[in-house]
């Protein structure tokens, strides 16, 4: 029984997270809680081609998981999370999704100065 | 109603009347943001109770409070609130016992962020708010029958392990029908600390907090007519432990708020406790 509901689950992130998917790191800085980055989350949610998006408050950072063809811009970041009372930083974007491996380490981040944009995809 | 007899309701009362509270803390004020064009309700039970015997004769008030709270988010920095509660107080003095209900005052404010400095899982923040309540309770019994004003400035030190609110808050109470409640000056500090879960990983789904709040309000005495009345006003500092759940889409809190140190003027009657529970939403 517990072999099939693995099953299942690995089912339905596959299908959620085709590899055709994109992934993007999204730093941010002041969310300090569950209840604070929910609204951030349903804003992205809303973006069209987006299945998943996860947080880690830890770090500061939001994954996004999106079809192939969606393209996030620094600037589009960056007001989306103005709007919400939160301070844009940068991203990463990756081919495939798996969310969790692109996971930075926590004590990694303290060590990027927080207007440092780390990739090449960031224009905000 | 006589002004002598709403002198003397509002005079036993005076403690009883619990600043609204209308964000993360339990009994005081956050400056974390609302976002753009976001609604938050929060629904706040408060029951209180005190008692004591004056020259022989047996003083009870109990009073229930169940304030609607909404906030809206104008811009990321701009946030009205609008608060509405019903209250319902029994007062007992000797053999003679009255009761009221119904709408209390209901106040309106503005929160404006003035500084921001975010960091990682962190945020400090400051945020002045100031804002106005109308006499929409009945005169003397659930209301003051005064459109008052108050204005205050909040500060949050954020983390994900602990957040501190502080607050300082003025209320500029006005006259009406002859009775004018002296105005309020009050400080409050609210610290929560994240118990639960131990270490926050990705995809968190709620954060337990243990709450410790401390407030302190001085009040000016009262004028009924023009003159000062010398059994009202005065010091009182609270201590409010307290536990919060808070989850992606709602904040529940449950709190006990607890008079630590009073100094009435003449014979107010002071608190014994008050019990506190809410739940906001976020839309």
């Amino acid at each position: 029984m517990k072999s099939i509901v693995l099953l299942v689950m690995a089912m339905t992130v596959a299908g959620i997270a085709s590899a055709d998917d994109v992934q993007y790191d999204i730093r941010v800085d002041g969310i300090t809680c569950p209840f604070c980055v929910a609204t951030s989350e349903r804003a992205l949610m809303k973006i069209d081609g987006v299945h998943a998006v996860g947080s880690n408050l830890e770090t500061g950072t939001i994954f996004v998981c999106a079809d192939s063809k969606v393209t996030l811009t620094g600037a589009q970041l960056k007001q989306l999370f103005l709007d919400k009372g939160f301070t844009y930083r940068s991203f990463e974007k990756s081919t495939g999704c798996s969310m969790a491996a692109h996971e930075h380490d926590a004590d990694d981040l303290r060590d990027i100065p927080a207007d440092h944009d780390h990739d090449a995809g960031v224009d905000g | 109603m006589s002004i002598a007899y709403r002198f003397a309701l509002i005079a036993s009362l005076f403690w009883v009347v619990i600043p609204a509270s209308w964000a993360a803390p339990i009994a005081t004020n956050t400056a974390l943001p609302i976002s753009n064009n976001e609604i938050i309700v929060r629904v706040q039970l408060v029951a209180t109770h005190a008692s004591d015997s004056l020259g022989g004769l047996n003083r009870h008030v109990d009073r229930f409070e169940a304030r609607t709270v909404l906030g809206y988010g104008l811009t990321s920095k701009l946030a009205i609130f609008g608060m509405l509660p019903v209250v319902n107080i029994e007062r007992t003095i000797g053999d003679i016992r009255t009761t009221a209900s119904g709408l209390g005052d209901a106040a309106l404010f503005a929160r404006y962020e003035l500084l921001r400095s975010d960091k990682p899982g962190g945020t400090f923040r400051i945020a002045p708010y100031a804002g106005l309540r109308f006499p929409t309770g009945k005169e003397g019994t659930t209301g003051d029958g005064s459109l008052d004003a108050f204005a205050g400035l909040i500060a949050t030190l954020a983390s994900t392990q602990w957040v501190l609110d502080t607050q300082l808050r003025h209320d500029f109470n006005a006259e009406s029908s002859g009775f004018e409640r002296g105005d309020t000056t009050r400080f409050d500090a609210s610290f929560q600390y994240r118990w639960l879960p131990a270490k926050v990983v990705r995809d968190t789904r709620a954060f337990v907090y243990g709450v410790l709040e401390l407030s302190a309000n001085y009040s000016e005495r009262n004028r009924i007519s023009g003159v000062t009345d010398p059994n009202s006003g005065g010091f009182l500092l609270y201590l409010t432990p307290g536990l919060q759940y808070a989850a992606r889409r709602w904040i529940v809190d449950f709190g006990v708020k607890i008079p630590v140190l009073s100094d009435l003027n003449g014979t107010a009657l002071e608190p014994d406790y008050s019990i506190l529970t809410s739940i906001r939403v976020n839309f």
